[in-house]
């Protein structure tokens, strides 16, 4: 705090003031229409409870497969060197900026059973289709969940000293064993943030899900799906499904305080 | 010959070609300046560098051969090394950390962990395996070091400035223990180092870098007593001259000369001892052979010695005491008498 000195100019702090207002006055509108006392009564409606159930079981697969694929390819976009890989990294990070209804149609030209790219030969082959199945929510909520996991580990892999690798060889490693006991280790607050980041956008995508899987309850109809629906038949449950997200968000906030905010609330109070 | 290495590594602009040969037992000190290739050699060796030239044989191995398309990684090649700033992995215990080498080799984790807890007691840090290597000091982070280097009974020890991230009685501890472990093991080791000192108390051979070339090698003694490039005879401490014997004079480059006791031909070295050196503000009389003229051109003060840097037509550094300094006033730009007696003067062909 600058006690004497320059002062803050009065301007910026009254700007200030609005924004923040235009940040709280949305959450206090929704926190003030919850009713608190039948909550959990109106959370076991079928429609909130499917709802629920769908989104935590889907988000986490996404979140799974981003980790899958995601951790592998963050890997090879760290340490490889080859023609093209600024232009993998932006295909990668294209899903963080596109509108997810986009994502959505593409993935429908990619993945429908008629006309898909290779949604067809899926169907021919395996008698399998992504559209209107559970399948095609992971599959629409790790198309936009795991550029985010991508560019968090293959940040943290930068971050590493690689010297660690190289004594971790030196003392007999092969590659395997040094990637699982000295990489994965010490890239491990990284790994668990971009899971958790994967994790929030997945819950809370909506666009390409509604676009390509679709809204069905039960099957495809997943928590910001059933917010939406149900905000004009039955609003209770509607209100109880978005504090239900909102509390969420809220807990992972509050588990990336430190890997996010750490340095910088270091360089407020010093 | 257990190591035999003819290593050619091109990095950038850079590029090093150094020859070397380690038998088992023995200790070979790498010295040179900053930028010299000290540490390339070394990870050529351990294979973090591949060659693009020559190659490198342990225990007739063929470890690396670009022109055999040969190349045996890191992890296969049974080399133990010591990083400089030690690279203990921050994540495990420092039993974990000894161990790793021992699991690494397919080593049960109960047997593993018993060869770490050996080494560790061996250097006195058996109290300390539970703790995380964060919260040990320099000289404790280094022992771990060479136990997790040793563990694994390598065939080749690579010591990358073990010594230079410690402070001076740690430093001089950290020495007299390295030198028994060392001895204790029976493998060929190769030391990296910019102190003479660390080198001539561990090593038995040295190898002074220069540029990415070996500017001199040789036994210890060999070294230190005939220096052949200026940074040697800055690291020991005399003075080294340059220049073409007949009879018993050498002709400097400088113009100037130097008498000699023995007769000399051909180009030579000259190395005088700063403390052979004395200075007087009159011309002497006397028995010396050598009297030259010069300036006082700085004035280093080094412990209880002083040495006076003197400009002339031969350049020279005189070692004197504070006292010597006091009554003949030396200081920068007063003309002084340098003399050294031809018995001080070591001559050696170049």
């Amino acid at each position: 705090m600058t006690r004497r000195g320059r002062r803050t100019p009065p301007i910026a702090v009254l700007l200030a003031v609005v924004a923040v207002v235009f940040f709280a006055l949305p959450l206090i509108g929704l926190l003030r229409r919850v009713a608190w006392s039948d909550l959990l009564d109106t959370l076991q409606q079928p429609a909130g409870r499917d709802a629920i159930r769908l989104s935590i079981e889907c988000s986490l697969w996404s979140t799974f497969f981003s980790v899958l694929f995601g951790v592998p390819l963050a890997y090879v976009l760290a340490r490889a060197t080859f023609p093209g890989r600024s232009l993998v990294r932006a295909l990668v990070v294209l899903p963080m900026v596109l509108p997810p209804v986009v994502g959505g149609v593409a993935l429908l030209f990619a993945f429908q059973r008629n006309n898909g790219l290779v949604g067809g030969v899926i169907y021919d082959l395996f008698d399998f289709q992504f559209t209107f199945s559970k399948w095609g929510v992971v599959l629409a909520e790790t198309f936009v969940a795991m550029p985010f996991l991508v560019i968090t580990v293959e940040a943290g892999l930068r971050s590493i000293d690689r010297r660690y690798e190289e004594a971790a060889a030196s003392l007999g490693a092969g590659q395997w064993m040094v990637f699982r006991r000295v990489t994965v280790p010490m890239i491990g607050p990284a790994l668990i943030a971009g899971a958790a980041l994967a994790w929030a956008r997945a819950l809370g995508e909506f666009g390409a899900t509604i676009t390509f899987a679709g809204n069905i309850q039960g099957r495809t109809q997943t928590t910001p799906l059933a917010v939406y629906n149900l905000l004009e038949t039955q609003q209770p449950v509607a209100i109880a499904l978005s504090l239900v997200l909102l509390a969420i968000s809220i807990a992972i906030l509050v588990s990336l305080r430190d890997h996010w905010f750490g340095g910088m609330r270091d360089t407020v109070t010093s | 010959m257990t190591v035999r290495a003819d290593v050619g590594v091109q990095l950038g602009r850079f590029d090093l070609s150094v020859a070397l040969e380690v038998a088992d037992g023995e200790t070979v000190a790498v010295l040179g300046p900053n930028g010299a290739g000290k540490s390339t050699l070394l990870r050529a060796l351990a294979g973090l560098v591949p060659l693009d030239e020559g190659s490198i044989t342990i225990d007739d191995t063929v470890m690396d051969d670009p022109a055999a398309d040969t190349f045996v990684v890191p992890e296969r090649r049974g080399v133990g090394m010591v990083f400089q700033d030690y690279l203990l992995f921050p994540h495990l215990t420092v039993l974990e950390n000894v161990a790793f080498g021992l699991r690494s080799r397919g080593i049960a984790r109960a047997e593993a962990r018993r060869g770490a807890h050996e080494w560790l007691a061996r250097v006195g840090l058996g109290d300390r395996a539970g703790t995380k290597p964060g919260s040990l000091s320099g000289g404790q982070r280094q022992r771990v070091a060479l136990a997790r280097a040793l563990v694994t009974q390598p065939r080749l020890v690579l010591l990358d400035e073990p010594l230079a991230a410690l402070d001076g009685g740690t430093r001089t501890e950290l020495r007299r223990e390295l030198r028994v472990h060392l001895a204790s093991f029976g493998g060929a080791r190769v030391l990296v180092t910019h102190e003479l000192l660390d080198a001539v108390a561990l090593a038995d051979r040295l190898v002074v870098l220069e540029g990415g070339r070996v500017a001199q090698s040789g036994p210890v003694t060999d070294v230190t007593d005939r220096p052949r490039s200026r940074y040697v005879a800055d690291l020991v401490g005399v003075n080294l001259l340059r220049g073409v014997g007949q009879g018993h004079e050498v002709a400097l480059g400088s113009g100037g000369a130097v008498i000699t006791a023995d007769p000399v031909a051909g180009d030579v070295y000259v190395a005088i001892q700063p403390h052979s050196v004395s200075l007087h503000r009159a011309q002497p009389e006397g028995s010396p052979r050598n009297v030259w003229r010069g300036r006082v051109r700085g004035v280093d003060l080094l412990g209880d010695r002083v040495r006076i840097h003197v400009d002339g037509a031969v350049p020279i550094v005189a070692e004197v005491t504070a006292g010597a300094v006091g009554d003949l006033e030396l200081h920068d730009g007063v003309d002084v008498w340098a003399t050294v007696k031809a018995t001080d003067v070591s001559v050696y062909a170049i």
